[in-house]
């Protein structure tokens, strides 16, 4: 194969070290290794060219190449988009299905058309294992969730979700997360087990409940569509494929990288928490897939977010508890 | 100036609010078990709005901290010029960041953005008196130059 | 053209520039913006502009910042802190050298109510110096005690220089604040000590004063000292006892200094006023500086000269003793040109990286880079506190009395840099019990 001479630059918002965060840069050195050292991509880590917010924009305006974010976050500018991350909770059980959901949504016209309309092309998404709370209390009944501080993560839906339990959903920044649960201003983590572990809140937040609000993806790979229409169609083939690997070997070692989460915090005197109401929780869990067509409705979107529904409904099927 | 006094103004209020939600919140929390659910977007985007509605004041009273330890080491007429060395400087460096906020508050006016985490906060407002901000800078930084232009001239006429 | 060229040509023009007299934001803004202009492209120059003055502006744990200054500009204008200055001159009264003395305690009180060097060292200035002054002191001593004493502020919570380290390396904001106690008291027990070592060799530097103070002024000046022993615990207290987060400790400090100003009815609508007002200025002060700082570490990074420094510094195995004193000389070097919280802004994002690789425990990393910017802020001939005391002084005080009266405690703050070197858990402890 002859591929053109390319020196590329990815922005990322995580630590190198960030569970699955390897496997961008793992993209990035098979792209180089594969194209024969003909397409250099130098990744910039940690936010260090641009925080979590900014990287959409350097992506967007073809300031950076590539870029690494969270599309929960740009609710407002992706709405179609984001909620293939936002939307939470009897949508998609397990990593494999948000995975495949992802894809499926990626593959509409209508999100294609508004990633175009902000000169974005997606080529790997992550999923991590699915949402839980880990919690400085435990958890023993539906009825414990009410005035729960839980904090929220990117998106519009998951307060909605939260609120309809009676928990009070908490914007705490990252790095005051832990501090929050020791002392009781945060009273639960939301987000994958490997997460919580790896920023060392098993302590902190010693009860896991098995509240499972399924997977979705996090961080999505985005490259400027403009740079990529450019692009000749062996190098497009040659991200896309590598792409592809990425991810499958990102989900092959997902239950092992959680496995071992598991062990970890159990290590630190974690301990699982069961919900004796799980029937009465999942009675009182809105559908969210109803609540955000009724939103995009209202909002005119009605036509748009037809053919995502369909998918989304499908993998909400495979939820089990 | 006026407009510089009235955005400062702005800016002196926008911080007395953050600083009562801040307190509402920890005291609604700590003995009602209520909290304020936008408090960290109101909290952020009306700091944000401070600040860059402080900078026309700071700027006209030319507060910016500088280094002005050197002055001694120039000749004694290259002070007006040092000066509009500066003043072109920060010229270059707020219109930088005027041109990128107008960006940022025009599209966030466009669609009236919102917060996404914090249900119908509205984001559009602040980032618009940002934009404000930052160009009443470029305007006060425009009077300082021609100021020291005419002063330049009136200098030399009088020393020549 | 490699990164490490591109890098240093850009810090000879940001010199040049500061030498200029040009702004330090300006100097900083305009290198990177022409840096990225001409080695990424107008894309990324533009991007970055649109992009962080206001994602960094907004970002509610740089909340803190604007609360910080206001908590010390009403606590200074209801006159909390001069009541502490008089208790603390009443009580050392018969100690050699009282005044310096009571600066020292006095500052490091105020330091537990205010995040901001500078503001310190001014109010001070304006508070001590004329006494000093009155009583026969060495002006360049007292100057030089009141801009040492100063930094307190940085170490003892609420720090301003702590909060911003903790948002440019993502560190937990309680734990670091917390981890400053320690080296705050023990820096300013050294200067206590410093200066009473000083004085049995230099006397004249501190003549004793004549007042006549009786033990009923002593109680009645401590009996003011509540106001601030409240704010302490307000600010403290509550990030250590988790009633709140750290970043809603700035505006429950300044209601908290509101509320007990107006109590002692020592405040009125136009102090208020104007608290606000110097809060929003030096707020956008301090941030002009914050932006233009991290928009030149993306320039210094995206144009490969960190990528390239940071390899030479793997490649010669410095190991953790070379890369501390090579951290160390790089900001007695940079600092006596670059104002602290630039100084801060320019050299974390570049050196915590390699602190990381190499292991070394963040928040003590994350201390000792606050002491190293704390002397920067006090050694010549560029030092923001050195300044404030100078413009503060009203001429009272020469540069070059002042620049010799800082020396004695320079060397006093190598001697607690050397001791928090040698015993990391002065440091690494009090965070733990948290
Ligand atoms: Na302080
Ligand atoms: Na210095």
């Amino acid at each position: 194969q002859d591929y053109p001479a390319l020196s590329l630059r990815l922005a990322h918002p995580l630590p190198q070290t960030w569970p699955a965060a390897e496997w961008d840069g793992w993209w990035a050195e098979e792209v180089a290794r594969r194209s024969g050292g003909k397409i250099q991509i130098e990744v910039f880590w940690a936010g260090q060219i641009g925080s979590l917010t900014e990287i959409k924009s350097l992506v967007s305006n073809g300031a950076v190449d590539l870029g690494v974010f969270a599309q929960a976050v740009h609710a407002e500018e992706l709405p179609l988009t984001s909620v293939s991350a936002g939307l939470l909770n009897r949508v998609s059980a397990s990593p494999a299905v948000a995975d495949t959901l992802a894809g499926a949504l990626y593959a509409t016209d209508p999100i294609r058309d508004e990633l175009a309309a902000q000169n974005l092309h997606v080529l790997k998404w992550t999923v991590p294992s699915t949402y839980t709370l880990q919690c400085n209390r435990p958890i023993n009944s539906t009825a414990d969730l009410a005035g729960l501080r839980v904090r929220a993560v990117g998106g519009a839906y998951v307060p909605i979700w939260m609120e309809s339990l009676g928990m009070v959903p908490t914007r705490v920044q990252a790095t005051e997360i832990r501090e929050g649960l020791t002392r009781g201003t945060l009273d639960c983590n939301f987000g994958p087990i490997e997460w919580a572990t790896f920023a060392g809140f098993e302590t902190a937040a010693p009860y896991w409940s098995d509240i499972n609000t399924g997977s979705f993806t996090t961080f999505q790979l985005y490259i400027a569509k403009s740079a990529w229409d450019g692009f000749p169609q062996n190098v497009r083939d040659l991200m896309t494929d590598v792409a592809k690997e990425a991810m499958a070997k990102d989900q092959a070692a997902l239950d092992a990288v959680a496995a071992k989460a598991v062990d970890a915090y159990k290590a630190a005197g974690g301990q699982i928490v069961n919900l004796s109401d799980m029937d009465a929780l999942v009675a009182k869990s809105p559908d969210m897939i109803s609540i955000w067509e009724e939103r995009m409705t209202g909002a005119g979107m009605a036509d748009k977010i037809a053919p995502l529904v369909g998918p989304m409904r499908e993998a909400q099927k495979s939820f089990q508890n | 100036m006026l407009i510089e006094r009235v955005a400062s103004a702005v800016a002196a209020i926008a911080l007395a609010v953050v600083m009562l939600v801040g307190v509402t919140d920890i005291v609604a929390g700590e003995v009602l078990g209520v909290f304020l659910a936008f408090k960290v977007d109101m909290s952020g985007t009306l700091t944000a709005a401070a600040i860059f509605l402080a900078w026309p004041l700071v700027q006209s009273r030319n507060e910016h901290i500088n280094v002005d330890l050197f002055s001694g080491i120039f000749p004694r007429w290259s002070r007006i010029l040092r000066e509009i060395i500066a003043k072109l400087a920060g010229l270059v460096f707020f219109a930088l960041i005027a041109r990128g906020t107008w960006k940022v508050a025009l599209d966030s006016l466009a669609i009236r953005e919102t917060s996404a985490a914090t249900l119908g906060y509205p984001i559009w407002p602040a980032k618009l008196a940002c934009a404000i901000g930052a160009s009443l800078v470029l305007l006060v930084i425009t009077l300082q130059i021609g100021r020291l232009i005419l002063q330049m001239r009136h200098d030399r006429n009088g020393h020549s | 053209m490699g990164g490490l060229e591109t890098g240093l040509i850009a810090f000879a023009a940001l010199l040049g520039l500061l030498a200029m007299g040009v702004p330090v934001a300006f100097a900083l803004g305009v290198v990177a913006a022409a840096g990225m202009y001409l080695t990424i492209g107008a894309n990324f120059l533009f991007t970055t502009f649109q992009t962080t003055p206001y994602t960094l502006t907004s970002d509610y744990t740089f909340v803190v910042v604007p609360m910080f200054v206001l908590m010390g500009g009403i606590a200074g204008r209801a006159g909390i802190i001069s009541d502490l200055y008089t208790a603390a001159h009443y009580m050392l009264d018969r100690i050699k050298g009282s005044l310096l003395m009571a600066t020292i305690i006095a500052q490091a009180g105020f330091a537990a109510a205010s995040g901001s060097t500078v503001v310190a060292s001014s109010v001070f200035t304006r508070m001590a110096l004329p006494e000093m002054l009155r009583f026969g002191y060495n002006g360049g001593i007292a100057g030089g005690c009141i801009a040492a004493a100063g930094t307190l502020a940085g170490l003892i919570p609420p720090s301003i220089a702590m909060v911003l380290y903790a948002m440019l390396t993502t560190q937990p904001v309680g734990e670091l604040l917390i981890a400053g106690i320690i080296p705050g008291v023990l820096t300013a027990a050294a200067y206590m000590v410093g200066v009473r070592v000083m004085l049995i060799f230099r006397p004249e530097w501190a003549p004793p004063s004549k007042m006549t103070i009786t033990w009923g002024m002593r109680g009645r000046a401590m009996a003011k000292v509540w106001s601030v022993l409240l704010l302490m615990t307000l600010v403290m207290g509550g990030i250590y006892g988790g009633y709140y987060p750290p970043s809603a400790a700035g505006a429950v400090g300044a209601a908290g200094a509101l509320v007990i100003a107006l109590s002692m009815r020592r405040i009125g609508g136009r102090d208020i006023w104007e608290s606000l007002l110097e809060a929003a200025r030096i707020s956008a002060m301090i941030f002009a500086i914050v932006i233009a700082g991290l928009i030149f570490s993306r320039f210094l990074l995206i144009s490969g000269f960190i990528g390239e420094v940071r390899a030479l510094v793997i490649a010669s195995e410095l190991g953790v003793t070379g890369f501390l004193l090579v951290t160390i000389a790089i900001f007695l070097v940079l600092g006596m040109f670059i104002d602290s919280v630039s100084l801060l802004v320019i050299a974390v994002p570049f050196l915590y990286p390699i602190a990381q690789a190499l292991q070394i425990d963040p928040i003590w990393f994350a201390v000792i880079i606050i002491k190293l910017i704390e002397i920067a802020a006090i050694t010549p001939p560029v030092g923001l506190n050195l300044y404030a005391v100078l413009a503060a002084a009203n001429g009272v005080l020469r540069p070059a009395e002042l620049f010799r009266g800082i020396t004695p405690f320079i060397v006093i703050e190598f001697v607690v840099l050397g001791l928090l070197i040698a015993f990391p858990a002065l440091v690494t402890w009090l965070p733990t019990t948290m």
